[in-house]
C-alpha cells in the first residue's frame, strides 16, 4: 500500500508539475494569470518535475483524502479548460493578434486620436483632468447598457484588468457619451471608441456594471469619453488588459 | 449542460484554477523552506538561534516577516515546521501572520496601488504588525500540543523514527539520499497542505461565481456597515496579498478604513487560510487566528475611519 501510495502521489506532483510547465508554453496560459508570472510557474512546474519523479522512487505514506482532493481538483482544471470561454469579458477570437497598427494614434476626419486602455483611461480621468489631459483618444472595450444609462445617452465602455490572476480581476470601465445609433450597440459587443475625455454631466453617479466572476470594478466616476465614432471590432488575441502606462505610447 | 450552467462552471473552474496556479508556486516554496528546515536544521540549532524573551520573540517574528517574502499559502507550512522544530509559539504565529504583509514587495504594491497613499501602507503595515503580535502574546508559552492538532503535535515525539516528520522518510540519511529525501519530503508537505489550499479555492470559487457584488453597495455609506462587508468581502475571496490592494482600491466608493480592513484581513483570514488552519490547528487555536484579528482589525478599522474620516 505504502508503495502504491508513494507511487500516485509521486505521479499526481510529477503530472502537476508537467501541466504547469505545458500551461506556461499554452496560448492561454492568461486566461488564469498574468504573463509576467510566466517564469514563477515554469520555475515551480520544473521543481514539481524534480520532486514528483523522486517522489514515485520512494515509500512514502498515501492519503485517500489527499490523493482524492487533488484528482477533483485535475478533473474541474481540465473540464474548465476545455470548455469554450463562455464569459461575456471574453469572446473567443484568433489567438494571433491580427491588428499591425503600431503607431500610438489613430486618425480620423483629420484629427489624430491617442491609442489608450481604459486602465490608462480610468487613470487619467481619475485625477484632474485638465488641458494636458484633455484630450482625443480612441480606446476598446465591451459595451454595457442599461436603461438608466440609455436615458442619459450613455454607455459604459468597460475591459477586464489582471493584477495577477483571474480572481482578483477588476473590471475597468468609462462612461461613453454618445448621442447616436446607440440603439444599435448592445451588450458585450467589442466596439472601438473614437472620443473626447471630458467631464460629464453627473446626471448618473455610479453606473452599475455586472460582469460574471468578476466581483470588483473600478468605474470613472466624473470623467467620460464624449464620442465621435463608436465601431465594432473583433475582440482581441488577449482581451485582458496586463499594463498600465502613464505616458504615450500608451499600452492600448 | 444549458449555457447558464456551463458558463458558471466555466467560471468556477478558471477561478479555482487561477487561485491555485497563483499560490502553488508560493506554497511550493513554503514546502521547501519547510522540508530544508526538517532535514538540515536539528531542533537544538533552531532552538539555540531564538530569542528567550516574550518581546523579542515578537520582534524576532516581526522582522522575519520583514526579511522573508512570503505569501500567505508559503508561510503556514513554514509556521508549522518551525512549531515541530521547538521555535516558541508566539515567534511561529507572530511571523505567520506579518510575513504575508509587511515584506517590501506587498508593501510597494499597496503603495502603488492606491496612487501613493503612504497612510495606507502605514496602515497596513501597522493593522497587521499589531494583530500579529496580540495574537503571539495570546499564544505566548503555549506547546505545539497545545496549538496544533494531535496528529500534527505527534510528530515532534523524539522517539518517532522520522524525526519531526511523518511522512516516510528517513531524514538521516546523507548525500545523495539526503537530498532525495528533500525533495520527496517537500512534494509530501506540498500535497498536504496543498489539499486544505484546494477545498480554499473550491470555496471561493463558488463564492466568486454565484455572488453579486450589488449587494455591497447597500452598506458603502455606513461606516460600520462597509467595514464589516469589505472584511467578508475579503475572506471569501481570499486574494492573494500582492493583488489585494488593486482590489480594494477598485471599491473607491468605500471608506478607506474599509478599503484599510479589506487589505489588513484577507492575508490573515480568507477562506484558502481557514482551511488550511483548519488542517493544523487545534480548535481553540483555530478560532483564536479567525476570531480574534477580526474583531481587532474591525474595531481598530472603524475607530480609524472614525477619527481620520
Amino acid at each position: 500500500m505504502k508503495k502504491i501510495g508513494g507511487l500516485i502521489e509521486g505521479l499526481i506532483v510529477l503530472v502537476l508539475g508537467l501541466a504547469m510547465c505545458a500551461l506556461v508554453k499554452a496560448d492561454n496560459y492568461w486566461m488564469y494569470l498574468h504573463p509576467k508570472f510566466k517564469w514563477l510557474t515554469l520555475t515551480a512546474g520544473i521543481v514539481l518535475i524534480l520532486a514528483g519523479a523522486i517522489t514515485v522512487l520512494y515509500n512514502t505514506r498515501p492519503s485517500l483524502i489527499r490523493i482524492s482532493i487533488f484528482l477533483a481538483f485535475g478533473t474541474i482544471a481540465i473540464m474548465g479548460y476545455s470548455l469554450p470561454n463562455l464569459t461575456s469579458t471574453v469572446a473567443s477570437g484568433p489567438l494571433v493578434e491580427t491588428s499591425t497598427e503600431k503607431e500610438s494614434r489613430l486618425i480620423l476626419k483629420n484629427l489624430e486620436y491617442t491609442k489608450i486602455n481604459l486602465g490608462e483611461l480610468y487613470m487619467i480621468s481619475g485625477g484632474e483632468v485638465d488641458e494636458k489631459t484633455t484630450g482625443l483618444y480612441v480606446a476598446r472595450g465591451i459595451v454595457k447598457r442599461s436603461p438608466k444609462l440609455d436615458e442619459l445617452a450613455e454607455f459604459v465602455l468597460f475591459r477586464v484588468f489582471m493584477w495577477c490572476c483571474f480572481a482578483d480581476a477588476v473590471a475597468v470601465g468609462i462612461r461613453v457619451k454618445y448621442d447616436e445609433q446607440l440603439e444599435e450597440l448592445r451588450d458585450g459587443q467589442w466596439v472601438r471608441v473614437y472620443g473626447k475625455l471630458q467631464q460629464l454631466p453627473s446626471g448618473l453617479s455610479r453606473p452599475k456594471v455586472q460582469v460574471k466572476g468578476i466581483i470588483s470594478k473600478a468605474l470613472s466616476r466624473f470623467h467620460g469619453l464624449a464620442a465621435v465614432k463608436v465601431e465594432e471590432i473583433d475582440p482581441p488575441a488577449i482581451p485582458y488588459m496586463f499594463e498600465f502606462r502613464e505616458t504615450e505610447p500608451y499600452a492600448y | 449542460m444549458s449555457t447558464a450552467l456551463n458558463q458558471n462552471f466555466y467560471i468556477f473552474a478558471t477561478v479555482v484554477t487561477a487561485l491555485f496556479l497563483e499560490a502553488a508556486p508560493f506554497l511550493l516554496l513554503g514546502a521547501l523552506v519547510s522540508s530544508l528546515l526538517e532535514v538540515y536544521f536539528p531542533a537544538d540549532l533552531i532552538s539555540k538561534l531564538m530569542p528567550k524573551g516574550r518581546f523579542s520573540g515578537l520582534l524576532f517574528g516581526l522582522g522575519a516577516g520583514m526579511i522573508l517574502p512570503t505569501c500567505e499559502c508559503g508561510v503556514v507550512p513554514i509556521m508549522r515546521r518551525l512549531l515541530l522544530k521547538g521555535v516558541p509559539s508566539h515567534v511561529a504565529i507572530t511571523y505567520m501572520l506579518a510575513a504575508p504583509v509587511i515584506n517590501p514587495i506587498v508593501l510597494v504594491s499597496t503603495y502603488v496601488a492606491f496612487r501613493g497613499n503612504i497612510w495606507m501602507v502605514l496602515g497596513r503595515a501597522g493593522l497587521v504588525s499589531l494583530t500579529a503580535a496580540c495574537m503571539g502574546l495570546l499564544l505566548s508559552g503555549a506547546p505545539p500540543s497545545t496549538v496544533l492538532r494531535q496528529e500534527e503535535a505527534n510528530r515532534v515525539l523524539p522517539a518517532q523514527e522520522h524525526e519531526g516528520c511523518d511522512c516516510g522518510l528517513d531524514h538521516r540519511s546523507k548525500g545523495w539520499s539526503r537530498l532525495a529525501g528533500l525533495l520527496v519530503h517537500t512534494a509530501w508537505e506540498f500535497l498536504d497542505m496543498g489539499k486544505y489550499l484546494i477545498l480554499g479555492c473550491f470555496a471561493a470559487g463558488l463564492i466568486k461565481t454565484f455572488m453579486s457584488d450589488t449587494f455591497l453597495n447597500v452598506f458603502e455609506n455606513n461606516l460600520f456597515l462597509a467595514v464589516g462587508a469589505m472584511m467578508l468581502l475579503a475572506i471569501v475571496t481570499s486574494v492573494c496579498s500582492e493583488a489585494d490592494s488593486f482590489v480594494a482600491a477598485s471599491f473607491w466608493s468605500f471608506p478607506k478604513a474599509a478599503q484599510l480592513s479589506f487589505i489588513a484581513i484577507g492575508p490573515m483570514v480568507d477562506l484558502k487560510l481557514i482551511m488550511m488552519y483548519v488542517g493544523i490547528f487545534r480548535r481553540r487555536s483555530l478560532l483564536m487566528l479567525i476570531i480574534i484579528p477580526t474583531v481587532i482589525i474591525y474595531v481598530a478599522s472603524v475607530v480609524l475611519g472614525t477619527i481620520v474620516g
